[in-house]
């Protein structure tokens, strides 16, 4: 059986002018989008000023891989692990800046999915550091002086041993 | 590592996003102390943490998260720091001006003086409009066998409510005679705690929009009875031998999970107005029974003209079952029972599965507890071990769609031969040699899909006083 019915083509088009064709059933599971196209406000293409083009980019792999349907239920089970797979390396980007980039554009588009994908792997990486450890990773500046610093550390002193 | 002569970004990407987006960062950090060291980051995450509206204190979980694994840790200290954090976490949260999603207190209270502190943690975040309340407070003194902790009487008014489980508490005073204003409740879990009819009809009666409901073990009451309630869905009923009937009118009820914790079999029911009641599930338990099984009486199902998706437990010493029903399509056995001795009648079923397993088994039974605590107490045996099983608060209960699942992720392993079985419209009984032996292959894999929940349930309930020994 081939699927090969063309599915309606959407247009979407990143802050700094690129342009990306995807399926309109891939790009659903934006419920931004999807509202748009529920508005029938799809029919040029859609801009989205906040996303830029690589990270658009990187999104667009994301849900076309999330659209794969398995043939049959036997490939229901290797799909699922074939997902999980993905998520674990997609989230893997060499720049920190790109996944803060996603965890925005989860949320402007409205991808349940991938808003949770990304605020999980940035949680992940501050599991278990330390205060420092933490600061030091993501450039937070440390603006509390020394003495507030460390009456706000007294009030819990057990988590810091 | 890497010797890069890159640009190094400097960016403080994470704290530019906005807060209810670390809000959602933070909730899946489980640990407390990584929610501690996070509010001392810069005044900003002092800001964004105490306005983080979960709040979830679960004592075991605490404990484990500042407890060396190995070395020697006093209990009672790490629960006057457990009490210190509730307090201020708390009081720091709600000194914002910001609603509390989540409130989870789950603790046994040695102290008169940490009960306060909890009554005040209580007061204080009923008022933040809180919409997901979970409490579960044992008190255990030493000396004189003391009542529960009362929930204040401003629950009643806390009409943001939408989830509510409570544990071993007293219900508030006044619930009969104020104003109840559960308005938005969708969910309602009662655990070990004495109501009569009376206070049940009046739970359910001040909840219109109510859609689940679970009593469990809760004692004081002989009748369970529900009359016209329209969004009742889920209803589930954990009961020993004083309750004497179920009596339950509620049009749009689909799931119906009944726990015989005694192994007592049903009380009569009736259920006959329930015309939507599609899925039921009934697990017995027989190892806090003195009677013996000699046959479980599965009277109450040709009652059920719309019941379609059977999930039955027979107790372990159940040796005769019989059942006939028209309209079962899905039946899941969980028993012991011989398959000599199972007659079933379902000329419309669809799916079929037996699992010979004692599902009582699976998990460390409830009788066992005390036979851990000794264990640990030679130091055999991690005493966390015990707060892990009580951890297990998942309350939640297969949705239509997830028991479709449920069904489905069964149906690739048995649809073949379930319709060669099946034939025509003749009776399917796992009589034969060789149905015996596929059956038993599945056995891990989803049999345990309601009666393990139930079980772990169950457990959580009668081990609320099973404290972690100390190492001492």
């Amino acid at each position: 059986m081939s699927s090969s019915s063309s599915s309606k083509m959407i247009e979407l088009r990143s802050s700094d002018g690129e342009t990306f064709h995807v399926e309109e059933t891939v790009v659903l599971q934006s419920e931004t989008i999807k509202q748009m196209i529920d508005d029938d406000c799809a029919n040029a293409a859609i801009p989205l000023p906040n996303v830029t083009s690589m990270t658009l980019a990187k999104v667009i792999e994301y849900i076309k891989k999330h659209a794969e349907k398995p043939k049959d239920d036997d490939d229901k089970k290797v799909a699922e692990e074939d997902l999980k797979k993905f998520d674990a390396e997609f989230v893997k980007v060499d720049q920190e800046s790109m996944l803060f980039d996603l965890v925005r554009a989860a949320n402007y588009l409205n991808i349940k999915s991938l808003l949770d994908l990304t605020c999980q792997a940035v949680a992940d990486s501050i599991k278990d550091l330390s205060v420092e450890e933490v600061r030091k990773k993501f450039n937070i500046q440390n603006d509390f002086t020394p003495e507030e610093e460390a009456k706000v550390r007294k009030e819990n002193a057990w988590a810091f041993d | 590592m890497e010797d890069n002569n890159q640009m190094i970004d400097t960016t403080d990407w994470i704290s530019r996003l906005p807060d209810f987006i670390v809000h959602h960062i933070l909730s899946f950090l489980e640990s407390p102390p990584d929610l501690v060291r996070c509010s001392v980051l810069s005044k900003k995450w002092f800001d964004i943490t105490a306005s983080f509206p979960i709040l979830d204190f679960k004592f075991s979980k605490f404990l484990k998260a500042i407890r060396a694994p190995g070395i020697p840790f006093d209990i009672e200290y790490g629960r006057v720091l457990f009490l210190k954090y509730v307090a201020y976490t708390t009081s720091r949260f709600c000194d914002q001006d910001v609603s509390a999603h989540t409130f989870n207190l789950y603790t046994v209270i040695k102290e008169p003086i940490q009960l306060d502190t909890v009554d005040r943690c209580v007061g204080l975040i009923l008022k933040k409009g809180v919409k997901v309340f979970n409490i579960r407070i044992f008190i255990n003194y030493s000396a004189e066998p003391v009542l529960g902790y009362r929930l204040p009487n401003t629950l009643l008014s806390a009409s943001s409510l939408t989830s509510l489980t409570i544990s071993k508490c007293e219900m508030p005073s006044s619930l009969m005679v104020d104003v109840v204003m559960f308005k938005s409740m969708k969910r309602l879990h009662i655990y070990n705690i004495l109501v009569d009819e009376e206070m049940i009809k009046r739970l359910i009666n001040s909840c219109p929009l109510l859609e689940e409901f679970g009593v469990h073990f809760c004692s004081g009451f002989e009748r369970f009875c529900i009359y016209g309630h329209q969004n009742l869905q889920t209803l589930q009923i954990y009961y020993d031998r004083r309750l004497e009937i179920i009596d339950v009118e509620a049009p749009n009820l689909s799931n119906l999970r009944l726990l015989d914790w005694e192994g007592i079999g049903t009380p009569p029911m009736s259920l006959a107005l329930c015309k939507k009641l599609k899925t039921l599930s009934y697990y017995s338990y027989d190892f806090a029974s003195i009677i013996p099984h000699p046959e479980v009486c599965t009277d109450f199902i040709s009652n059920l003209p719309f019941l379609e998706n059977l999930f039955l437990g027979t107790p372990n010493k159940c040796n005769n079952l019989k059942l006939s029903s028209n309209s079962l399509k899905t039946l899941v056995l969980n028993s012991l029972c011989d398959l000599e001795k199972i007659e079933i009648n379902a000329p419309n079923l669809l799916f079929f599965k037996y699992s010979p397993k004692s599902y009582t088994m699976q998990l460390i039974s409830a009788r066992s507890r005390r036979d851990l605590v000794e264990i640990s107490d030679l130091g055999l045996l991690d005493p966390i071990l015990l707060r892990d099983v009580e951890e297990n608060d998942d309350w939640t209960i297969p949705t239509e769609t997830e028991l479709q699942d449920f069904v489905n992720a069964g149906d690739d392993l048995l649809w073949s031969d379930v319709r060669e079985a099946m034939g025509g419209n003749e009776e399917i009984g796992p009589s034969t040699r060789s149905k015996r032996e596929r059956y038993t292959d599945y056995d891990d894999e989803t049999n345990v899909g309601v009666g393990l929940e139930e079980q772990v349930n169950a457990l959580d309930d009668v081990d609320s006083d099973a404290e972690p020994v100390d190492c001492n």
